[in-house]
C-alpha cells in the first residue's frame, strides 16, 4: 500500500468519502428526477435504495481505521460531550470518588508504612530478630520487660554465633550521643553494632567503605565510624570530606570512614552514625564493661536465614544453642540466678527482622488498621453512590440508547461507549481522590509535632504504588458500577423504551437502590458511633487538670553530663543557667527537674517509711528530684509543710515532699504523721524526712492513675552516684509573664553563653508540649469524625438523589393520583414511607454496627485512655438524631417537589 | 467510473440478478483504495458534475489479472466435475 495513502490525514480521507456518497445521491436525484420525479420523491427513493448512509459511511470508514482505537477515541469525546451537557452529574460523581479515593490514598500511605514498609535492606524478608521467652524474673523493677525480651548479653551472641542455620548473626544497640564537632554540638543516637552487621543487612557504602570485624576490636587504635546518608546530607551537605574526619562522640574521638543508606534498626530513632559494638565503652564510659556479665542484657540480635533454611529449622538449632548457654550460665552464675529452674524454662522464636524493630507498628498498627478499616468503609459508601447515580443515569438514558439502537447502532458499540465514560469518569475521580489524598496528608504533617514518631518515621510522600492502586480502584469501581446499568441497558425493549415506559428496568433497579441506601446509612451510624467514642475520649483527654498551671512556660531540656561534664561541672552550669534566665526581662521564675512533667522519663521503685512495716501490696511510688521553688513556679499549691528551699540541696541534707495520694496510701490520709516521718528508696534506713505534701499533679503522663503515689526529692548537689554518669540531664521550665514563646531565642543565647557546645532539646512552650502528648489522640479523633462526617453527607446525598430520580421518575403516577383527588399530604406520605423504610431499616443495622463497632474498640488497644462507662449512653443517641436530621433535610426537597407536580401538566407530558 | 455510474454499470451487467443496495458498495471500493488498486481523481459525471472517479491502478490491474485467473481456474473446475457429473 503508498505511503501516502497512510499519510494522507485521516480526516481528509473521511471528508472525501462522505463527498463521494453526497455525490451519488445528487447523481442520483438528478437521473430521478429527469425521469419526472418531484424532488422530494427522487431525494427520498434516493436514500432508499443506497440504504442506511450513516451505517455504510460508518462501515467505510472503518476500513481505514485501527478500528478499536478510534472508535474508542470518538467514544471519549462522545462521553467527553455528554459530560459537558449534565455537569451536575459529572461533578457529583467525581467529588463522590475524590473523597473516597482522597481518604483512602491519604490513610493507606500511613498504613503502608506503618505495616507493609520493610527495612530498606536487599531480601528483607529473610532477616529475623531473636526474641526469648522464659519464666525467670529477676524480681528488680528495673529489670522488668514482661515474658518476652528482644535484648540479649554479649556472650550469649557468642554463643549463638556457633550456628549453620543462619548467613550471619549481629548485635545492635541505640544509644544516646552528643555529636561534636567545630561546626556542630547536638544530641542524636547512634548504634554500635558487631562488625558483620552490614554483612547481616546486606548493604554497600554510598561513599568510602562500611564497618568490617577487624573495626569491631576492644581498645582499636583507630576507633572509626560509619555514617547515615540522611545525616550525612541534613548535617554535612552531603560534603564528601566528610571521609577521615574526626567527630567527638560523647567527649571520645571516632574517625568516619563511610556513608550508608539506612538509619538503623529502629524507626522511631534514626540513628546518625554507626560504630562498632567495641567502642561501646568509649561512648558510654558509665556503663562499665558489658561484655563479660552474662546477666547483662543490652543487645538485639538479628541474623539472616541462610539459603534454603527456614525459620522453624533456625529455630531448632538455634534453641539447642540457647538451651547449652542457659545451662552453663547458670553454673557459672548459680549465686546470682535465684530462679534456677525458671532460668531453664526458656526458649527462642524467630521474630520477622523485615521491619527492624518498629515502634511504629506497637504504637499505631491498630488505631492505623481501624482508619485504614473506616476508610474503607466510607469507600463502600462511595461505591453505593456511585452505583445509584450511574444507575438513575442508565435509566433517564434508556430513551436515548433505544433510539441509537433503532438506528442502527450495534449492541457492542453501546457496550462499548457505556464502558468508556465509566473508566473515564474513574480516571477523573481518581485523579482527583489521589490530588486531595495529597494534599489531606500534607496539612496534617503540618500539624504534626516535630518530636512526634508519626513526623520521624512516616513521610508524606504518596508513593508510586499508592498511585496505582488508587487509580485501579477508582477504574474498578466505575466500571464494575457502568457495566451493571450497562447490561441492564443493552438488553434494550426498544419499543417499549420508545413509548416512555422505562419502567422495568427503573423498577427492577430500584429494590437494588434502596437496599444501597439503606446500606449507606447503616454504614454512616456505624461510622458516627465509633467517631463519637473517639470524641468522647478526646473531650475527656482535654478536661483533664494535669495539677499545674500549663499556659506561660517554656520549657527545655539541656544535659551537661552527656558530653563529659563531671557532676559539680553540670550542677554548677544547671545554677548558671537558672541565674542567667532569671536576669531576662518578663521572667517570673526559673526551675528544673531531673525527669521533667510528662516527658515520658520515669523513676521510682519501692519506699520504706518509719514507722510502717513493708508490705508485698504496697505500691512503688514514681519519684523525681526538682529543684528549690519548683511548686510555686508550676502553681502547685501546698497542702502543708513547706517548698524546697537551698538548704536542702546541700551536702548532708535531704527532703523530701509527697502528694496526697502517698498520703493516703502510706499514712492513711493522715498528713501530720506524714510531715513527722521519713522515707527512702530502697530497702535502707529512711533518711529522707517529708518536709511537705501536695496535690496529686498528672506527673508522668496526662492518662496515669490518680490514685498512684508520687514522691519528690529535693535535688542534691552531690548525690551518692559517683562523680562521672552518663546522663544528668535538666528539664527547665520558665515562668513567664507574657508569651512564651517569644523568649526562645534569648533562651539560646543565655545557655549558649555559659557553654556554647551545650545541645538544647525540646525547647518548646508547656502547651506545646501538652498538644504533642495528646496529639496521637486527636489525630485519630479528628480522622475518625471527618470519615463519620463524610459517611453521613455521602449517605444524605445517595438518599436525596434517589429520590429525586424515583419523584422524576414517578411524576406521571402522582399526577394521576392528584387528578384523582389524592391531597398534597397523601403524596408526602407516599415519599415519606419510601424515605421511612430506607431511614428505618439503615437505622436499625446501623445501631447494631455501631454497638459491634463500639465493642471492638474498647476490646482493641487502639489508643483510647476512656472505659465504656465514662460515655454517657445518650452520647450515642445524638449521632442517631443527627442522622436522622440529615436525612430529613435530604429528603424535604425531593418530598416537596412531589407534592408540588401539577396534574395537568404531569399527563400532557406523556 | 465515479461511484453512482459503477452501481448503475453493475446493476445493468448483472442485469438485476445482484440486488444489492447502492451504498454496499462503498466499504469495497474503500477497500480497494486502502490496498492501493484504486486511486481517485476529480472527474466529471454524465451530468457534468464534478465528482470523483475511481481509477484502476498498474497494482489493481495485476492484481484483477490474478482473481480473474483464479476465477476462471475455479470454473474449469467446476466446469469439468459438473461435465463428469452429467456424463454418468
Amino acid at each position: 500500500m503508498g505511503l501516502r495513502r497512510w499519510l494522507l490525514p485521516r480526516s481528509r480521507r473521511y471528508d472525501e468519502l462522505s463527498e463521494m456518497i453526497r455525490e451519488h445521491l445528487d447523481e442520483k436525484v438528478a437521473e430521478l428526477m429527469e425521469s419526472g420525479m418531484s424532488r422530494e420523491d427522487a431525494a427520498y427513493a434516493a436514500r432508499r435504495e443506497f440504504g442506511n448512509a450513516t451505517l455504510i459511511e460508518e462501515r467505510s470508514r472503518e476500513v481505514w481505521m485501527w478500528p478499536r482505537m478510534e472508535s474508542i477515541v470518538a467514544d471519549v469525546k462522545y462521553a467527553l460531550r455528554q459530560f459537558r451537557q449534565s455537569p451536575g452529574f459529572v461533578t457529583t460523581v467525581i467529588a463522590t470518588m475524590a473523597l473516597g479515593i482522597g481518604v483512602n490514598t491519604a490513610i493507606f500511605t500511613v498504613f503502608d508504612q506503618v505495616l507493609l514498609r520493610t527495612m530498606p535492606v536487599h531480601r528483607a524478608e529473610r532477616l529475623v530478630l531473636l526474641e526469648e521467652h522464659s519464666a525467670y524474673e529477676t524480681g528488680d523493677l528495673n529489670a522488668y520487660t514482661g515474658s518476652q525480651s528482644i535484648t540479649f548479653p554479649y556472650s550469649a551472641f557468642q554463643a549463638l554465633s556457633k550456628n549453620t542455620v543462619l548467613e550471619n548473626l549481629a548485635v545492635s544497640a541505640l544509644a544516646p550521643v552528643t555529636i561534636k564537632s567545630p561546626a556542630l554540638a547536638e544530641n542524636t543516637w547512634l548504634q554500635m553494632v558487631s562488625g558483620n552487621y552490614f554483612d547481616v543487612m546486606d548493604l554497600r557504602p554510598v561513599l568510602g567503605r562500611l564497618l568490617t570485624p577487624s573495626d569491631d576490636r576492644l581498645h582499636a587504635a583507630n576507633p572509626v565510624a560509619v555514617m547515615s546518608e540522611a545525616y550525612w546530607k541534613a548535617k554535612f551537605g552531603s560534603d564528601p570530606s566528610i571521609l577521615n574526619r574526626v567527630l567527638m562522640l560523647n567527649g571520645s574521638p571516632v574517625t568516619i570512614v563511610g556513608i550508608v543508606r539506612n538509619r538503623g534498626m529502629v524507626d522511631a530513632n534514626p540513628v546518625a552514625l554507626f560504630i562498632p559494638v567495641a567502642l561501646q565503652p568509649n561512648v558510654e564510659p558509665v556503663f562499665r564493661d558489658p561484655f563479660p556479665d552474662p546477666l547483662n542484657c543490652w543487645l538485639n540480635l538479628v541474623g539472616r536465614l541462610a539459603p534454603g533454611i527456614s525459620r522453624a529449622q533456625a529455630e531448632t538449632q538455634l534453641n539447642t544453642l540457647w538451651w547449652n548457654w542457659r545451662r552453663d550460665t547458670l553454673h557459672v552464675k548459680k549465686d546470682n540466678i535465684p530462679d534456677g529452674s525458671g532460668w531453664l524454662q526458656t526458649h527462642l522464636t524467630l521474630g520477622s527482622g523485615a521491619k527492624g524493630i518498629s515502634t511504629l507498628q506497637e504504637h499505631f498498627s491498630r488505631p492505623v488498621v481501624l482508619l485504614q478499616a473506616m476508610a474503607l468503609t466510607v469507600l463502600l459508601i462511595v461505591c453505593g453512590n456511585i452505583a445509584n447515580l450511574l444507575l438513575a443515569r442508565a435509566v433517564r438514558k434508556q430513551g436515548e440508547l433505544a433510539m441509537r439502537t433503532a438506528l442502527g447502532a450495534q449492541r457492542k458499540r453501546i457496550f462499548q461507549q457505556i464502558v468508556v465514560e465509566g473508566l473515564l469518569l474513574g480516571a477523573m475521580g481518581a485523579a482527583a481522590g489521589i490530588l486531595l489524598g495529597g494534599l489531606t496528608l500534607r496539612l496534617l504533617f503540618d500539624f504534626t509535632p516535630d518530636s512526634d514518631i508519626l513526623h520521624v518515621a512516616v513521610t508524606s510522600q504518596v508513593g508510586w504504588h499508592i498511585i496505582a492502586s488508587a487509580i485501579s480502584v477508582g477504574l474498578l469501581t466505575s466500571i464494575l458500577f457502568s457495566l451493571a446499568p450497562a447490561v441492564l441497558s443493552t438488553r434494550i425493549d426498544l419499543k417499549r423504551s420508545l413509548h416512555g415506559q422505562t419502567g422495568a428496568v427503573a423498577s427492577g433497579s430500584s429494590r437494588l437502590r434502596h437496599g444501597l441506601i439503606a446500606a449507606q446509612i447503616a454504614l454512616s451510624l456505624g461510622l458516627l458511633t465509633c467517631a463519637t467514642v473517639f470524641s468522647c475520649n478526646l473531650y475527656l483527654l482535654h478536661s483533664i487538670d494535669p495539677g499545674f498551671t500549663t499556659t506561660h512556660v517554656l520549657t527545655f531540656t539541656v544535659d551537661a553530663a552527656q558530653q563529659g561534664d563531671t557532676l559539680s561541672q553540670a550542677n554548677q552550669k544547671y545554677a548558671a543557667i537558672t541565674a542567667g534566665l532569671r536576669r531576662l526581662p518578663g521572667v517570673r521564675n526559673v526551675v528544673y527537674a531531673r525527669n521533667g512533667l510528662m516527658t515520658g522519663n520515669v523513676s521510682g521503685g519501692n519506699v520504706n517509711v518509719t514507722g510502717r512495716a513493708n508490705s508485698f501490696h504496697d505500691p512503688s511510688p514514681f519519684s523525681d528530684m526538682v529543684s528549690p521553688g519548683f511548686f510555686s513556679a508550676m502553681q502547685v499549691p501546698l497542702i502543708a509543710g513547706r517548698e524546697f528551699t537551698q538548704t536542702d540541696t546541700e551536702p548532708g541534707h535531704k527532703a523530701a515532699i509527697v502528694d496526697r495520694s502517698f498520703v493516703r496510701r502510706f499514712f492513711n490520709g493522715d498528713i501530720q504523721k506524714a510531715l513527722a516521718a521519713s522515707l527512702t528508696f530502697g530497702n535502707g534506713a529512711p533518711d529522707t524526712p517529708i518536709v511537705g505534701v501536695v496535690p496529686t499533679v498528672r506527673y508522668t503522663d496526662l492518662t496515669e492513675d490518680p490514685g498512684s503515689p508520687f514522691v519528690y526529692l529535693a535535688w542534691e548537689l552531690a548525690p551518692h552516684i559517683g562523680t562521672h554518669v552518663q546522663q544528668y540531664p535538666a528539664v527547665f521550665y520558665i515562668r513567664t509573664a507574657n508569651d512564651p514563646g517569644t523568649l526562645a531565642t534569648s533562651v539560646q543565647t543565655v545557655v549558649h553563653q555559659i557553654d556554647r557546645g551545650l545541645p538544647i532539646d525540646h525547647l518548646e512552650t508547656m502547651e506545646d508540649h501538652l498538644y504533642g502528648l495528646t496529639f496521637d489522640s486527636q489525630l485519630v479523633t479528628i480522622l475518625s469524625t471527618a470519615m463519620g462526617g463524610l459517611a453521613l453527607l455521602l449517605a444524605a446525598i445517595g438518599l436525596y438523589g434517589v429520590l429525586a430520580f424515583s419523584v422524576t421518575h414517578r411524576t406521571r403516577e402522582i399526577g394521576v393520583r392528584i387528578a384523582l383527588g389524592a391531597a398534597r399530604g397523601a403524596i408526602v406520605t407516599l415519599i415519606a414511607r419510601q424515605v421511612a423504610g430506607m431511614v428505618m431499616t439503615g437505622l436499625f443495622v446501623g445501631t447494631f454496627l455501631g454497638a459491634l463497632g463500639t465493642k471492638l474498640l474498647m476490646s482493641h488497644d487502639v489508643g483510647l485512655t476512656i472505659h465504656l462507662a465514662q460515655i454517657p449512653i445518650g452520647i450515642f443517641g445524638v449521632s442517631g438524631i443527627v442522622l436522622l436530621l440529615a436525612m430529613t433535610v435530604a429528603a424535604v426537597l425531593p418530598a416537596h417537589r412531589a407534592a408540588s407536580v401539577d396534574p395537568i401538566k404531569a399527563l400532557r407530558s406523556e | 467510473m465515479h461511484g453512482y455510474a459503477l452501481s448503475q454499470r453493475l446493476k445493468e451487467i448483472s442485469e438485476d440478478y445482484l440486488l444489492i443496495e447502492e451504498g454496499s458498495l462503498y466499504p469495497a471500493l474503500q477497500r480497494m483504495l486502502k490496498s492501493g488498486w484504486l486511486k481517485t481523481e476529480m472527474g466529471l459525471s454524465a451530468r457534468n458534475r464534478p465528482v470523483r472517479i475511481f481509477k484502476v491502478t498498474e497494482a489493481g490491474r495485476k492484481r484483477l489479472q490474478k482473481e480473474l485467473a483464479s476465477v476462471e481456474k475455479m470454473f474449469a473446475g467446476i466446469n469439468r466435475v459438473l461435465t463428469l457429473a452429467e456424463q454418468q
